[in-house]
């Protein structure tokens, strides 16, 4: 046989000589196994479920809005809180773990102690997926107690206490914010009201020198005298119109106005120039009739020669701009003449209004340099007062617009940015959840078993027989003188079976007794050493 | 048909030499002295008594569990012949002392007194030796017991009284070639008795007594009781017996740490269980939990 086996044989048969002391140990153990099954303590988990949802409508739309406070962190926060400090003496008083009266210290460390420990709560992501917050968070609030109405009760505590204080922590939370706002918009305003107040008396105090639209000091200046040198400009274009125009007037324009009276003489005969017109006509008439020396020829070109003379008068006087002259000549009435004439006195005006404007740009450009000196440094000083007044009341519409935020985000709460729902309400088996008697009590039969079957071997362990001779002839050094087969066999066997029937009832008992325990098991039979001891006090 | 029963098959025929047994085997029987030959040592003259003769009741010592089961004889006998040749052979091959045989074991209930039961009838059969079953085992005497010989004088009683021969304690059996010398009335000072000089004496006296005759001693089990130890310089040859699945191989050890190593002839493996195949293996011990009596002592049945 293989050398393996023929050993694994060995140690079993070896084992199998201690099967009595195993078997023994079995029940023993088995037995006190159930035994400590059955006085196990009940646990019952009271579970309820609350899922809390951060993804309420109105989320979105007060996005950026509101001030958003972290609701994960502060479940966490109320998490915690539950289960350590004053929260849970509050809840350990209503359920009913303190007594309402004072008790020693240590008691009832060790009574919270305990309670915190009996406390689960664990967070889900209602999506399923844990890293997705938005889809809301389930909480689960799970009591285990011996006692499964005392655990409904605790969790239900537990449930109310975990939904307020996370409401309420967040108004208190709001409501400090707002509080700290409020103080710090007065603290802003004081301050805006101190630097508008030095603005102003330092605008009063620096009148003329502060900048304007148009820029500052040195821009104001600049400007002046850019207007000054304009206007200069504008002056001599002005002056040199004025020069051409008076030419016109004088020269050419009048002559060729009086000119143009003569040419055209429709004008009723009244002027020189139709006049000469019509002594001439008149003399060419009479040179028709008469000769030269008929008196009224003679008469006719002397008053001709007249009229040239006179008219040769007109002429120079216009070209002097002798306005007697002038309206003598009736050039005057002349629309041209006219028009230079008008466009000649609108120049002197404006020429007029010119030099009033350089004067006074002049006069501001000297009151300017006056100031060059200390310019610079006030332009300065108002643009720091200026600087310090702007941060202040960015710093402070900020805060306003901080709190209108705070006071939108509290309402907006209280209409329900945050919902609780509870998913399920305290809920607990009516079997306790540990221990499940019938498989502990099968474990322990499994362990008692296998404690005999350790017992057996270990025995065997302690206690080889003598088995095929090799080692004790090895050790020895002596040769095996001969084997010796059993002699009884009839009796061997029937010893074998009275061993195996004994074996078996004691197996059987040990089967049946497991039976009932089950059984026992099921039917919520419990094992207390307490009571026990009670029974055996009375 | 048992050792035993044949053995008294022949003696009912006679003792007639060459005359065939009832067994099937012819077995031719030289004449052989039951009476013992004359002593070399210097002693009482042997010749003169009249040796008590005891008749074996097979069937007894069955019920009493030192004999197999019947149906097994055949088996047995061949277990005996091979423990036997080796021990026979040193016997007759070194000097007298060489035919004192001990057979002793760890603990009791090893099966020490079956084995030397067996193996005296064993040597029995043999053509031209005697043996003589000494039961050295003073607090048990179980071989006197189950022959049925309780209380009657022997071995002890001899070392205790120096006038006492020894040749008068020795009981005859109807098995020829088989003589038993009882333990005799057990005293606290066995063990100083089985190392007085008186027990050398005596030793020498059975082991001279008879140049063709082995002398076997049952002693007490070495790890239980001191009378064995004492007695361990006495033979030439010792054989330890174990039995298969019950002595501790510890025991067996430090049983046989007692013995001197060049007298230790060997381990003879008792209540194995042979298998088909041929090999054999032990735990055949159904009604024992490992630490118990054997068999032997369980089912002692009254002669």
């Amino acid at each position: 046989m293989n050398p393996v086996v023929n050993r694994v044989l060995d140690e079993v048969r070896g084992s199998w000589r201690f099967r009595w002391f195993g078997l023994g140990t079995a029940i023993v153990t088995a037995v006190a196994g159930w035994f400590v099954v059955f006085s196990l303590p009940d646990r019952y988990d009271a579970v309820a479920s609350v899922f809390v949802d951060t993804r309420t409508p109105l989320k979105p739309a007060l996005q950026g809005l509101t001030v958003e406070q972290d609701v994960d962190s502060q479940l966490n926060f109320v998490r915690q809180s539950l289960l350590a400090g004053p929260q849970l003496q509050r809840v350990a008083l209503k359920g009913g773990v303190l007594p309402p009266y004072n008790i020693d210290p240590r008691l009832r460390e060790q009574l919270l102690g305990d309670m915190s420990k009996r406390i689960d709560i664990s967070v889900h992501s209602a999506s399923g997926r844990e890293e997705d917050r938005n889809a809301g968070s389930i909480y689960r609030i799970v009591y285990r107690d011996g006692n499964r109405a005392r655990a409904l009760r605790l969790v239900g505590i537990l449930l109310d206490t975990f939904v307020t204080e996370t409401l309420g922590g967040k108004r208190e939370g709001s409501e400090n914010a707002q509080q700290f706002l409020e103080t710090q918009i007065r603290d802003y305003e004081k301050r805006l009201r101190t630097g508008e107040d030095r603005l102003a008396q330092f605008k009063a105090s620096h009148i003329g020198l502060m900048p304007t639209e148009q820029g500052g000091y040195f821009a104001l200046l600049q400007k002046e005298q850019d207007e000054v040198s304009n206007l200069k400009t504008k002056l001599a274009e002005a002056q040199s119109r004025r020069g051409t125009l008076k030419q016109q007037l004088h020269g050419d324009v009048a002559i060729a106005a009086v000119g143009a009276q003569l040419s055209r003489g429709a004008n009723g005969g009244l002027d020189t120039l139709s006049r000469v017109d019509e002594a001439q006509a008149h003399l060419d008439e009479l040179l028709l009739r008469f000769t030269d020396q008929h008196p009224d020829v003679i008469a006719a070109r002397q008053t001709l020669a007249d009229l040239k003379k006179r008219r040769a008068a007109e002429i120079e006087g216009l070209r002097h701009g002798d306005a007697a002259a002038a309206a003598a000549s009736r050039a005057s009435s002349n629309p041209v003449y006219q028009s230079v004439q008008l466009a000649l006195n609108q120049v002197d005006v404006d020429i007029a209004d010119l030099n009033t404007e350089i004067r006074q740009h002049e006069s501001k450009v000297a009151e300017l340099r006056r100031f060059l000196d200390s310019a610079p440094q006030v332009e300065a000083e108002f643009a720091q007062l200026n600087r310090d007044y702007d941060v202040n009341k960015a710093q402070y519409t900020a805060l306003l617009a901080n709190l209108q935020k705070a006071r939108l985000g509290e309402r907006a709460d209280s209409a329900g940015s945050i919902r609780f729902e509870v998913v399920q309400p305290p809920m607990a088996s009516l079997r306790p959840v540990w221990p499940v008697r019938p498989v502990l009590l099968s474990e322990a039969l499994l362990a008692a078993l296998a404690a005999g079957a350790a017992m057996a071997y270990g025995l065997h362990y302690l206690r080889p027989a003598v088995t095929s001779g090799t080692v004790l002839t090895q050790t020895l050094g002596v040769p095996l003188l001969g084997v010796v087969s059993a002699a009884f066999p009839e009796r061997a066997r029937a010893a074998m079976r009275r061993d195996a029937l004994g074996l078996s009832l004691a197996g059987g008992c040990l089967a049946l007794a497991f039976v009932v325990a089950v059984f026992l098991s099921l039917h919520g039979f419990r094992f207390s050493i307490t009571a026990v001891k009670q029974m055996v006090g009375s | 048909m048992s050792v035993i029963e044949s053995a008294l098959e022949r003696m009912r025929r006679g003792r007639a030499p060459g005359a065939l047994s009832a067994v099937a085997v012819p077995r031719p029987v030289v004449g052989t002295v039951t009476a013992p030959k004359a002593p070399a040592v210097a002693l009482p003259s042997a010749r003169n008594y009249v040796h008590k003769r005891i008749a074996i009741d097979p069937q007894g010592l069955r019920n009493a569990g030192y004999l197999p089961d019947a149906g097994l004889e055949r088996r047995f006998a061949d277990h005996y012949r091979q423990i036997k040749r080796s021990l026979i052979d040193k016997a007759f091959s070194g000097s007298a002392d060489m035919r004192l045989i001990l057979v002793s074991s760890a603990l009791p209930g090893d099966g020490k007194t079956f084995t030397c039961i067996n193996l005296a009838l064993s040597m029995a059969r043999e053509r031209d030796t005697s043996v003589l079953l000494v039961d050295a085992d003073a607090p048990k005497a179980r071989i006197s017991e189950v022959f049925g010989m309780r209380g009657e004088r022997g071995l002890l009683d001899a070392l205790l009284d120096e006038s006492l021969d020894v040749e008068s304690l020795i009981v005859q059996t109807n098995v020829r070639g088989l003589e038993i010398l009882p333990a005799g009335k057990f005293v606290e000072s066995a063990h100083e008795l089985l190392a007085s000089a008186r027990m050398d004496q005596i030793a020498a006296y059975l082991g001279a007594r008879n140049a063709r005759g082995l002398v076997l001693f049952d002693a007490t089990p070495l790890l239980v009781s001191s009378e064995a130890r004492a007695l361990l310089r006495v033979p030439g040859q010792i054989a330890l017996v174990a039995r298969v699945g019950v002595t501790p191989r510890q025991a067996a050890l430090e049983a046989a740490a007692y013995v001197h190593k060049g007298k230790l002839q060997g381990v003879i493996l008792n209540d194995a269980t042979y298998t088909k195949a041929g090999g054999y293996y032990g735990y055949s011990s159904y009604g024992e939990s490992g630490f118990e009596r054997p068999y032997a002592d369980e089912h002692q049945s009254t002669q």
